[in-house]
């Protein structure tokens, strides 16, 4: 009896060790992200590109370099930042949504008063750092996780990656299935069997899926695609690759992809 | 060791039947050898003469203009003054003779052919300029050219309203002015020579009868069978559309000129009835999703079934055949050269081995790459449609700026097939975003171009193996 108390015993702490780690690492994430925040923020206060462009998505820096980046922010008539607040950070996967409320003037109208704005900045962690999304936010879930489904999006997920696995093999039968039911309704599977796609799906890569809770019908999937024209004459064109959010339909509790706007 | 005569006698009938296994394996090694096995190997003629720079962006021509037993060669350029010709000697050496060829205004490249169209037995040039349309140049049969018509176009590009909503009113006529190709040849039967023209823009083919002066040419009619402004398909939004490159060539050997085409929505032919009337042929040729793929065309029966194939360069999968069947429609396509990834814009069908058969000779690019990446390529043909890329031949396999066409003909007369090919373009650069971005071990790079004229010539070695 004593054995199997101290069995147990050692799994609940093993258990609470466990949550406990989760709980640090959660913190000390939150703790990662706001001291690249803060130094962010110092930066741009300070007008010190360099710091700010250490900061930006590896994925943007590719696309300019340091010099560039400093010398066309030096270029600019842009903004003085003078102060800012966190107000709020969430974390998800390697999501980080950052609600900041800072007070901004115009470099070029300095007899105009600062105002305060407010908005929710987009962390993305990556290696093991955490970057600020600038440029491309359509392609980052733009609602943080306290607004958002979060088991409805796994189910979402589940569907998308199951509807992007059929288009890459080309399964009519299971594509179909995805059809939302009033489009189906109108085309029957021999019929959607026999329209030719404008391209071949290569590979498809489901990313992240978002179900606002204010728009519970509704959601969005991120897909890293890569295709080609579906045409033998060009089959040795060199496959693009392209990241897409792809709007979603809840109907009658199942999820189906929208069609050309319909739902 | 001994060797009993009963041994030595059976070693002797030995080593002979041997002998006589293996002699007529050698021999017939040998003579493969000096067929379609003998090596292919190109050099680069003389560059003296040939020009360094410009966008000779053209098919290149070979004719014996000066009727000296010599091949000359021709092109003509973008941005540049026109046509030039080049007169050659046998040896492979090269010297301009194009006085009198020069355009009122900056050329735009396109198509340059040879005919006696004033049956004076000297042969003249007739020049397709993608922006200023079709000139027409008298020769002295000495290398020097008098412009008699300058700026041919088809009526429509004085009159036709545009349906394209992009075009301004005032450049309504421009897109059926230019000429990207022709041909010339009598197509009607009259004695004359005339031209067949494929537009730069809009309006697809238009047929200029000839009189035998060289001086007045009669626009066809817009019914003869050929796409035009006035016989375009409906919700054309070309208007007929552009032709990369066509030949007159007698394609189902009815003794009749018909129509090949590089055409903006694919391959194409068109039978000629020998009166200037045509008729579509083209039941199994392509239409791909995305127009004006392919570049050029040619024709040769490379199955030995007796009846016309097609040869054509598609910009994006490379080379395709279409073979002729006996029931009118084409077979294909069929890649002789299918490990290039680049795609090909250049390609003729020539026996370059001297064994009988059609080979491939195709210019583009083997790999995807960015800058100089274009290069030439043969597949040796066994007659049969069967296909084996030949490697090793001396010509570039990359390091040409942008090909335009290739031809093929004895420069040096030794009884082998030589090579021309026009270059010279915009070439894209390995953008520096890429760079950043790119693996370590990628083997993208904007590939430098190699130091050679941009019209060249290549002698075939194969005749001193």
């Amino acid at each position: 009896m004593r054995k199997r108390l101290g069995v147990i015993g050692f799994v609940c702490l093993c258990a609470v060790l466990a949550g406990m780690h989760t709980a640090w690492a959660a913190r000390d994430d939150r703790d990662a992200l706001k001291k690249r925040v803060d130094r962010y923020w110092a930066a741009l206060m300070k007008d010190d590109w360099a710091q700010v462009y250490e900061s930006l998505d590896p994925g943007e820096k590719v696309y300019v370099s340091l010099d560039e980046y400093v010398n066309s922010q030096k270029e600019k008539d842009g903004f003085d930042y003078h102060s800012y607040d966190i107000r709020e950070i969430d974390i998800l996967d390697a999501f980080g949504w950052v609600d900041v409320a800072f007070e901004v003037s115009v470099k070029k109208y300095p007899a105009i008063p600062a105002k305060t704005v407010k908005r929710t900045h987009i962390w993305q962690k990556k290696d093991g750092e955490w970057y600020r999304t600038a440029t491309n936010q359509l392609l980052v879930p733009w609602t943080p996780p306290r607004d958002r489904l979060l088991d409805e999006e796994k189910t979402l997920k589940g569907r998308a990656a199951r509807y992007w696995d059929a288009m890459v093999r080309q399964d009519h039968a299971v594509l179909y299935e995805f059809i939302p039911p009033d489009v189906r309704a109108g085309m029957s599977m021999e019929e959607f069997s026999q329209t030719k796609p404008m391209n071949i799906y290569v590979s498809a890569e489901v990313g992240w899926a978002e179900v606002q809770r204010a728009n519970a019908g509704h959601g969005e999937v991120k897909v890293t695609i890569s295709t080609r024209p579906n045409d033998p004459h060009l089959s040795k064109m060199q496959p693009e690759v392209r990241d897409v959010v792809d709007p979603w339909v809840k109907i009658d509790g199942k999820w189906y992809r929208v069609i050309d706007g319909k739902e | 060791m001994k060797i009993s005569s009963r041994n030595y006698l059976f070693s002797c009938v030995a080593v002979l039947a041997a002998a006589l296994i293996l002699l007529p394996r050698v021999l017939y090694a040998s003579a493969a050898q000096d067929k379609g096995d003998r090596k292919l190997q190109f050099a680069i003629s003389s560059t003296k003469g040939l020009p360094e720079k410009g966008f000779w962006k053209s098919v290149p021509v070979f004719e014996d203009v000066n009727k000296d037993g010599c091949l000359d060669l021709a092109s003509t350029e973008r941005l540049g003054e026109g046509a030039r010709v080049w007169l050659g000697d046998c040896k492979g050496n090269w010297v301009d003779s194009s006085e009198g060829l020069k355009l009122p205004s900056k050329s735009c490249g396109g198509g340059v052919s040879f005919a006696d169209v004033n049956r004076n037995g000297i042969l003249d040039m007739v020049v397709a300029d993608h922006c200023l349309g079709i000139f027409v140049y008298l020769g002295d049969g000495k290398g020097k050219w008098q412009e008699v018509v300058g700026g041919l176009a088809p009526e429509v590009s004085k009159t036709a309203p545009s349906n394209n909503d992009d075009d301004a009113d005032d450049r309504k006529s421009e897109k059926f002015l230019g000429a990207e190709t022709l041909a010339v040849a009598d197509v009607n039967g009259d004695g004359f020579v005339d031209i067949v023209a494929g537009a730069a823009d809009s309006g697809g083919f238009t047929v200029y009868f000839g009189d035998g002066t060289g001086k007045n040419w009669k626009e066809s009619r817009g019914d003869d069978g050929l796409p035009s402004f006035q016989d375009q398909e409906p919700g054309d939004l070309y208007q007929a559309g552009w032709v990369n490159h066509l030949i007159l060539r007698d394609v189902n050997k009815d003794g009749h000129l018909d129509v090949v085409a590089a055409y903006y929505y694919g391959p194409r032919v068109w039978l000629g009835d020998g009166k200037g009337k045509w008729k579509l042929y083209s039941e199994g040729l392509p239409t791909p999703a995305v127009g004006g793929i392919f570049r050029t065309v040619d024709t040769g029966d490379v199955n030995g079934d007796g009846l016309m194939d097609i040869v054509t360069a598609n910009e994006v999968n490379g080379v395709e055949i279409y073979l002729q069947t006996a029931d009118g429609t084409w077979d294909g396509p069929h890649d002789p050269l299918p490990g290039i990834r680049g795609g090909v814009r250049g390609v003729v069908l020539a026996d370059l081995d001297g064994d009988g058969h059609l080979d491939v000779l195709a210019s583009g690019a083997y790999e995807m790459n960015y800058g100089n990446n274009f290069g030439m390529f043969i597949a040796r043909g066994n007659g049969k449609n069967g296909w084996v890329e030949v490697e090793n031949t001396g010509l570039p396999r990359t390091g040409l700026s942008l090909d335009w066409g290739v031809a093929v003909g004895d420069v040096n007369k030794n009884g082998m097939l030589d090579i021309a090919v026009s270059t010279g373009g915009i070439v894209g650069e390995l953008p520096q975003w890429a760079h950043r971005r790119m693996p370590a071990d990628s083997h993208l790079k904007t590939m430098p171009e190699l130091e050679l004229p941009r019209v060249q010539v290549w002698l075939n070695q194969a005749g001193k193996n």
